[in-house]
């Protein structure tokens, strides 16, 4: 096959190294310098003006029929010399209409556009290139730069939830610099590789949260794989294409744009008070059968009397909210932004500047990041362009000592309130749980500081040696550092006046520094050419990308001096250590286009990449796809509806997609360091090999068949995008569980297949009514998952099932509770000791005992019917923004505290003192036991496998701008004020207490941060 | 992928001739370009995609020098900490004692000691399973890496090679006394080999390490003349290891191992008299001896003399030094006023210790008095258990404790480090985690071996954990000499020994009967082995291969003297010991019953005075316990693999 032979010719040429590679770059450019495009003929002058009568910048000045063109200027002038005088210009400009000049001689033309509100014309930016959405075959969405800032959120991946259909975002935490969220293209596309999109910043690959929202021009989702296949290997999960801003040519212009925001939760659960809990639990006692002695039972009435009656008295009752005195009831937010640019007809640069801070709801718990981007566009010479992007951008984060924030929350929320008080009376923390105190360890447990540097700076020679043939070389080098300094302070704890040390019992201080270098290297041409109604266009290029990662770190104890820097500790505690890793990616790709009348294309992309992560055998895949694109609209038959049909398109696409991101090394076995021994109180240095290789292992594949028509209506009063996909995944990556006596980790093999089929509608619609201009998107999608082969094995949880979706819930079918001891006495059980008021599970297979045989499947975690509207309107100074987001369907099950009361010797919360009593039958929990005794009413069953849908008022923005004759006098060219609210009304059949967005983790259960409602104002000043 | 870049430009061709004659001219320049632009495509260099580990190493060929052997070694004994991050921060193999009456955890009637578990779904079990499975891999892995290489390696590679094949063969000792019949592998095992693995009867896993540990023992020196190999494995623990071996076999075999308890005779003494000469092979050769300090071989300072490392033969090191390695074992068990009491000794073990003439208690001539039960008794009691009243001392991390164990008041007596006395609080017995006390999760004891110590943290202490001593080789010696009924000299020497060096009277001093007697002397060297090894985790073994199940489990945990008459206006008891009256006396059985010769106490006829708990142990008790069952998860991904009968499947 012939990409058996390309490997033989690669092997050829195995001597030359990378340097070759870019030193050949560099000749192939100093070639194109020699080739000098010339121009001839007469001349035409004019102006392209917009219908305000204001410049029109970078139009497209065309003489017809040829391909003799030129843009105009930064005053909308232009010159172009004709071939013919009596010729036809054709201008065309994004977000206009073309028009066309018939040339009578004039020489000094006034042309004006009119604007278009159709989508025809606007650009898309795909891989390695930008296409018009009219032309498009793949399945491309993409959402501008200020639909993402005024959300006033800050990581971009959440601005982005419910802007696309096919791109299911889920923010699942709150926590200051980690309110990210998982994004999910078209499905979960792998079980061990990666499930996250590749998201490239200007065609470098970068972290989606580390991107300065204010910089973002667009950003373009790549969902099917022909628009995901020039990225092969890695385009398995979808690709992310985000643009940041560049300068045009103009005046200098200034824009600050900055807001305040007030975050606090959506939603926590409420814990009882004292008495409440010790009521509970001796009820609890009691329903549990557990006998309890007079003198025990008097003792604990009285106390209860006490604690409902008396203040607590910090000594021997105590009656302590740790939630209140742990977690603030709001956090700030704000963000500053400034941006210049500007440029004249050979450079043009967009430079901005950008801070962020973010408060946490706790003691030592903030975020903040500021960056600095500077684009520059150079043009050398007509036919030579440099453009320089760097950005720069550090982002620190602030968490307690001794626990994460979420461990905190926690323990903040089901830590008794009897246990002692926040401080003792002597003004020491609490004992606690054994000297586990939420309150001291948010405020008085020293610091975990993460820096996060990340430098990137791109350079990119651009030569047009001849017409339509554009040569592109490409370096780009992406440095992230990332410094930890983790102090763990011990705190003093104290009870009834005894001082009881300080936990943990000691102090640590660890500080590392992880460094990851990343070069890449790109070379492309594109061509272009236009025959009357053909136009070909094809590009191909190549690309070497390569990591090297290495960490080093140390910690010390014994800082008993006061203060916490390495060289203060105690030296015979030191330890430190340190590793490497690299990979590298070699790739080939290609793409063609045909297009006749722009009514029939035809596009084909490909990859060739080969990665580190193989043996040299199994190294090189080939990713092609095809698709195809027919706009109806076009043909003559339809020439009755065009008037309001202005475009009807369908298209379909077929491709194949890989995945490898599993590691660097996954095809060998290591002996690794770490495992050390401690022969006469040193530290003997060991090794070991633990886990099992297979070096066999081959790419992950996806194949994914997508039909979708776009349609346009009345000139954008209706829009309406539709695609139906099927993504079928292959030769996954998967480890089976092996025997325990195997004594190893499994090794990686290509075995397992899963499906993921779903469909996506985009409808929107734009109108104006006098000065009441209005605009409603609406988008809706679905995705199925299903596992089709698992080379046999079956996970005992269910979670990997053949022929259900990935993790899927399998539990018993719950059918309320016993209510009558006839009931409890003729019905199977989980085991003898369910009585009164457990929750009776139903015997599926009617064996007359409840066991697993009896489990179904629940339902899965991932959110089905996804929606969003948008509905936006501008009338006179006045704008508004209201966004709708929601789930229709999805499926959650929370485990340990979040769900048992008592679990892991917690308190219960206020909702869950609806408990199952003869005289409340019909309660929201069942009958309240100790957790020893509860947990045949605890397991996974349809009672606990909860609603996780919801609709949700995500974001409503109110923005005023000054009037224009007013800025105007005060020298300012535009000035909005806004208010915005994110989350702030939510329907919803959740667990109560917890929202339904967030994901509840944790050994103990429940484990969270929770996402934010927030109040903001902000101002938008362009001078 | 070639061809296609070539049909894309040839296509571009096709169009330019055809239609593009206006620019003819460039199409030399043009076919330049692309074929310039194609060079770069072809300019590369697949060594660039070349990555091997940078900071790991290949496990091919990786054990060929003495330097890799000696770091795979030292990864082989990591395992001895058994992950013990994942488990409490304990290797779970020093707790098994606590499954046994004679140690208790907090949890009442729900622990593996009672059995109200089951255990095929349990996570000790399973987690045991595991851990030791990855144990003996790891040394295969090393094994295997070593073998093309060893016999021409230096001897010191041959020492750590060695060692690891001694470690191994403890892993799997581990495996056969929890399990019985196991997969056995002999070296590292490929995908293929993981299918449709048999069991391996535990007779021929004995034979097998029998004879590894003999192939390379001598390899290893008796002892160590660098400090620096302090913990090392050296030959007196391989041989060691293969009396303990033998022993538990010899036992398995003539009293029967697992739920059927099928017997043979023959091959008994076969392995009795392998443990005989083992264990007499390190008596003679090693140079061993016994501490004279009892107490010194279980705290960190002890453990450092030179006369504890004498005796103490193998355990898992740790160490307060650098980053520390460190452990939970003390904080599980000590006082609440210190740390997290979780796991207690009961009235059965105490009531095991002799009077300090030498008498069981239950004896007239003993001079026990039910009243001050621990006073006139063999000095371990006192050095294993705190009783009340005892002076218990610790420290929480940050700070020294010293008070009075009190069992029947709130407050007890504490010392300050210039001897001042205060009344503090007894948070074992009174306060919010009073409910994880001795007192009321206890049975009114403490353990204090290993726990009697205030120099460091009781979340971080350093002391080394002791998987075998010199002591356990003479009571090896002595029983299994008294199974093969050759009672002579050396084996009342051996028993004499072990109690000489805490001050109690010679076996034969007791009771003269005792000579050449070898019910009498089984009697002895069990009672010895209980009372010198407690909570050295051999005696839950120990109870399985003496088949004494059922009787040992046959009653409840008993423990203090419940105090009756509480003062309503201190809410204060008094003292429940002087309220004990004479005939609360445990009784042993009939003379020369089952009961009498294992010295298993009955509290019957007085157990309404006494702190009770775990009443469902006189029920729970199946004789397929006597081996642990496959852990269920693991049928579930072997399913050829069979269940130890009275498991179920």
């Amino acid at each position: 096959m012939s990409s058996f032979k390309f490997t033989q010719l690669l092997n050829l040429k195995n001597e030359k190294c990378m340097r070759k590679f870019c030193e050949t770059m560099v000749f192939l450019f100093a070639f194109c310098v020699l080739i000098v495009a010339q121009v001839s003929a007469q001349t035409v002058k004019g102006k392209v003006l917009d219908a305000q009568g204001d410049p029109i910048i970078g139009a497209t000045v065309m003489e017809k029929g040829t391909h003799n063109g030129t843009i105009t200027d930064a005053k909308g002038l232009f010159t172009l010399r004709m071939n013919s005088s009596k010729g036809t210009l054709e201008v065309r400009y994004v977000g206009y209409l073309p028009k066309e000049v018939q040339l009578n001689g004039d020489n000094n033309i006034i042309i004006r556009l009119q604007e278009s509100d159709q989508a025809l014309n606007e650009v898309v930016v795909v891989g390695y290139a930008k296409q018009t959405k009219a032309t498009l075959t793949g399945a491309v969405a993409s959402v501008q730069g200020k639909t993402l800032t005024e959300r006033s959120i800050a990581s971009l991946s959440t601005a982005l939830e419910g802007t696309m259909p096919g791109v299911s975002i889920q923010q699942t935490s709150g926590a200051p610099g980690a309110d990210g969220s998982n994004i999910h293209i078209r499905g979960i596309g792998s079980i061990n590789s990666t499930t996250y999109p590749l998201v490239l910043v200007d065609g470098i690959e970068t972290n989606i949260d580390q991107v300065d929202m204010n910089s973002v021009e667009s950003v373009s989702v790549l969902k099917d794989a022909a628009s995901a296949s020039i990225y092969g290997s890695r385009a398995s999960n979808g690709v992310i294409l985000i643009t940041t801003k560049r300068g045009k040519e103009g005046k200098v212009t200034v824009s600050y744009s900055g807001y305040a925001t007030m975050q606090r939760p959506t939603n926590m659960p409420d814990p009882v008070p004292a008495w409440q809990y010790l009521q509970s639990e001796l009820n609890s006692w009691d329903n549990a059968g557990i006998s309890v002695t007079p003198d025990t039972r008097s003792q604990r009435l009285q106390l209860i009397e006490q604690e409902k009656t008396l203040q607590p008295n910090d000594w021997n009752r105590f009656d302590t909210n740790w939630k209140r005195a742990t977690l603030k009831s709001d956090a700030l937010m704000q963000n500053q932004n400034v941006s210049i640019s500007g440029g004249n007809n050979t450079i043009q640069y967009y430079s901005a500047g950008s801070y962020l801070y973010q408060n946490g709801l706790m003691a030592n718990n903030n975020y903040s990041r500021a960056s600095l981007m500077f684009n520059a566009d150079t043009k050398i010479t007509k036919w030579a362009k440099f453009t320089l992007e760097s950005n720069l951008l550090q982002a620190n984060t602030l968490t307690p000592g001794a626990a994460s924030p979420q461990s905190i929350i926690n323990t903040a929320l089901y830590l008794l309130p009897t246990l002692s008080g926040v401080k003792d009376l002597n003004g020491i923390w609490g004992y606690g749980k054994n000297g586990l105190n939420p309150t001291a360890e948010a405020d008085d447990s020293g610091t975990n500081t993460d820096m996060n540097s990340d430098v990137l700076i791109t350079g990119t020679l651009t030569l047009t040696p001849i017409k339509n043939l554009e040569i592109i070389g490409k370096y780009s080098l992406h440095k992230i550092n990332d410094r930890q300094r983790d102090y763990l302070k011990p705190y003093e704890v104290s009870l009834q006046g005894i001082d009881l040390g300080q936990y943990p019992s000691l102090d640590n201080l660890t500080e590392s520094l992880g460094e990851i270098t990343r070069n890449y290297y790109l070379a492309q041409a594109n061509y272009k050419y236009y025959i009357e109604k053909h136009k070909f266009n094809i590009l191909f290029g190549t690309q070497a990308e390569d990591e090297l990662y290495s960490n080093i770190s140390a910690s010390e104890r014994g800082f008993t001096l006061g203060k916490s820097y390495l060289s203060d500790g105690d030296g015979s505690t030191a330890s430190v250590g340190g590793g490497a890793s690299s990979w590298a990616m070699l790739s080939y790709f290609g793409r063609l286009n045909y297009n006749y009348d722009d009514k029939y294309l035809i596009e084909a992309n490909g990859r060739y990449d080969g990665s580190s992560r193989f043996t040299q055998q199994n190294r090189w895949g080939f990713f092609p796809s095809v698709s195809a694109g027919w706009v109806i609209s076009k043909e003559s038959f339809m020439k009755k509806t065009q008037p309001y049909l202005n475009q009807l398109k369908l298209r379909a696409s077929y491709g194949l997609l890989g995945n490898q991101d599993i590691g660097d090394y996954p095809y060998t076995a290591t002996v690794n360091t770490g495992y050390s021994y401690w022969f006469n109180k040193q530290l003997s240095p060991g090794v070991a090999q633990t886990n099992l290789a297979n070096s066999n292992i081959q790419w992950e594949k996806s194949k994914q068949i997508d039909i979708g028509t776009d349609a346009i209506f009345w000139d954008g009063l209706l829009s309406i995008t539709a695609d139906y996909y099927l993504k079928t995944v292959s030769n996954m990556l998967m480890t089976f569980p092996l025997p325990y006596y195997a004594g190893m980790g499994p090794a990686y093999t290509n075995a397992g297949d899963m499906n993921n089929r779903g469909w996506e509608v985009l409808l929107s619609h734009r109108n104006k009514i006098g000065q009441f201009s209005y605009g409603a998107t609406f988008t809706l999608d679905d995705n199925r998952n299903k596992i089709t082969n698992l080379n046999g094995y079956h996970s005992p949880d269910g979670s990997m099932t053949v022929g259900y979706p990935l993790k899927g819930y399998w539990g018993y079918v719950a059918q309320g509770y016993f209510q009558t001891l006839n009931d409890v006495a003729t019905s199977a059980k989980l085991s003898s000791a369910d009585g009164l008021g457990y929750i009776k599970y139903k015997d599926v297979n009617k064996d007359g005992i409840i066991d697993s045989n009896d489990k179904v499947y629940l339902g899965d975690p991932y959110p089905h019917f996804e929606y969003g509207l948008k509905l936006d309107g501008a009338w006179k100074n006045f704008d508004l923004t209201v966004f709708i987001q929601g789930v229709g369907q999805r499926k959650v099950f929370m485990s340990g505290i979040g769900l048992k009361p008592f679990a892991n010797g917690a308190n219960l919360f206020v909702h869950q003192l609806d408990s199952w009593t003869p005289t409340n039958p019909n309660a929201a929990y069942p009958i309240l036991l100790p957790e020893a005794n509860a947990a045949d009413n605890f397991v996974l069953s349809s009672k606990w496998v909860k609603n996780g849908a919801y609709g949700r008022l995500k974001n409503i923005i109110i923005g005023y701008s000054l009037p224009k004759e007013f800025c105007q006098k005060i020298k300012i060219n535009s000035v909005r004020f806004y208010l915005s609210g994110q989350n702030l009304f939510t329907l919803s059949h959740f667990y109560k207490g917890y929202d339904p967005e967030v994901s509840y983790g944790g050994s103990l259960g429940g484990q969270f941060y929770p996402i934010m409602q927030t109040y903001t104002v902000g101002i938008n000043l362009k001078f | 992928m070639y061809f296609y870049f070539i049909w894309c430009l040839n296509l571009v061709y096709l169009l330019k001739i055809n239609y593009m004659k206006n620019i003819v001219k460039y199409i030399r320049n043009i076919r330049f370009l692309f074929y310039v632009t194609f060079l770069i495509l072809l300019v590369s260099c697949s060594n660039y995609l070349d990555k091997q580990p940078l900071s790991a190493y290949l496990s091919s060929n990786f054990y060929n020098t003495e330097g890799a052997l000696e770091a795979g070694a030292s990864g082989c004994y990591e395992m001895l900490y058994q992950n013990q991050e994942n488990f409490s921060n304990i290797p779970p193999m020093v707790l098994w004692d606590m499954y046994t009456p004679f140690g208790i955890e907090r949890a009442d009637n729900s622990s593996i000691g009672v059995g109200n578990l089951n255990l095929t779904n349990n996570y000790v079990v399973e987690y045991t399973w595991a851990v030791l499975y990855s144990s003996v891999a790891r040394c295969n892995s090393v094994l295997d890496g070593a073998n093309p290489y060893i016999n021409n390696l230096s001897d010191k590679a041959k020492q750590y090679y060695a060692e690891v094949k001694i470690l191994r063969a403890y892993y799997y000792w581990e495996l056969i006394s929890l399990y019985g019949d196991i997969p056995y592998f002999a070296t590292s095992v490929n995908n293929a080999q993981l299918k449709n693995v048999t069991r391996t009867p535990w007779s021929q896993v004995v034979d097998t390490l029998i004879s590894d540990i003999n192939s390379v023992a001598n390899y290893l020196p008796w002892r160590y003349s660098n400090a620096a190999d302090w913990g090392r494995i050296d030959r007196s623990v391989a041989y060691g290891l293969e009396a303990r071996l033998a022993l538990y076999a010899g036992s398995w075999c003539k009293f029967g191992f697992g739920q059927a308890g099928t017997t043979n005779a023959d091959k008994a003494n076969t392995y009795f008299t392998i443990a005989a000469q083992a264990a007499q092979n390190v008596i003679l050769n090693s140079g061993r001896s016994l501490c004279p300090d009892y107490n010194a071989l279980f705290t960190r300072v002890g453990q450092m003399t030179s006369a504890a490392q004498n005796e103490n033969m193998f355990q898992i090191m740790y160490s307060n030094q650098g980053a520390m390695k460190t452990h939970y074992l003390s904080a599980g068990e000590m006082s609440r006023m210190i740390a997290q009491s979780g796991r207690f000794p009961t009235q059965q073990l105490v009531d095991t210790y002799e009077c300090s003439n030498g008498k069981r208690i239950d004896d007239p001539t003993s001079g026990y008095n039910p009243k001050t039960p621990f006073i006139n008794r063999d000095p371990r009691l006192k050095y294993t258990i705190y009783t009340q009243h005892d002076t218990i001392i610790g420290n929480t991390g940050t700070k020294q404790m010293k008070f009075l164990m009190e069992l029947y008041n709130p407050q007890t007596k504490s010392f300050d480090p210039s001897g001042n006395v205060t009344m503090i609080s007894n948070l074992d017995y009174t306060g919010s985690v009073a409910q994880y006390g001795y007192v009321q999760s206890g049975v009114g004891y403490l353990w204090k071996k290993y726990d009697h110590f205030a120099d460091e943290g009781a979340f971080t202490p350093s002391y080394n954990i002791i998987l075998m001593r010199y002591a356990e080789i003479l009571l090896t010696y002595a029983e299994a000499k008294i199974e093969l009924n050759q009672l002579d000299a050396t084996v009342y020497n051996a028993i004499d020994q072990v109690r000489a060096r805490v001050g109690m009277p010679s076996i034969l001093t007791v009771d003269p009967t005792r000579a050449g007697n070898q019910i009498k002397m089984r009697q002895i060297v069990r009672r010895e082995r209980k009372v010198e090894l407690m909570k050295e985790s051999l005696y839950f073994f120990d109870m399985r291969r003496w088949r004494l199940g059922a009787l040992q489990n046959a009653e409840p945990t008993y423990g203090y003297p419940i105090a009756i008459g509480v003062n309503p206006a201190t809410n204060t008891y008094p003292d429940g010991y002087t309220q004990v009256t004479p005939d609360m006396v445990p009784s042993y059985g009939t003379p020369g019953s089952e009961r009498d010769l294992n010295d298993i106490p009955s509290y019957a006829a007085f157990a309404s005075k006494l702190r009770t708990r775990d009443v469902s142990r006189p029920t729970s008790w199946q004789d397929y316990y006597y081996v642990w069952p496959i852990p269920n998860t693991e049928l579930t991904k072997a399913p050829w693999l069979t269940q130890n009968p009275g498991y179920g499947r």
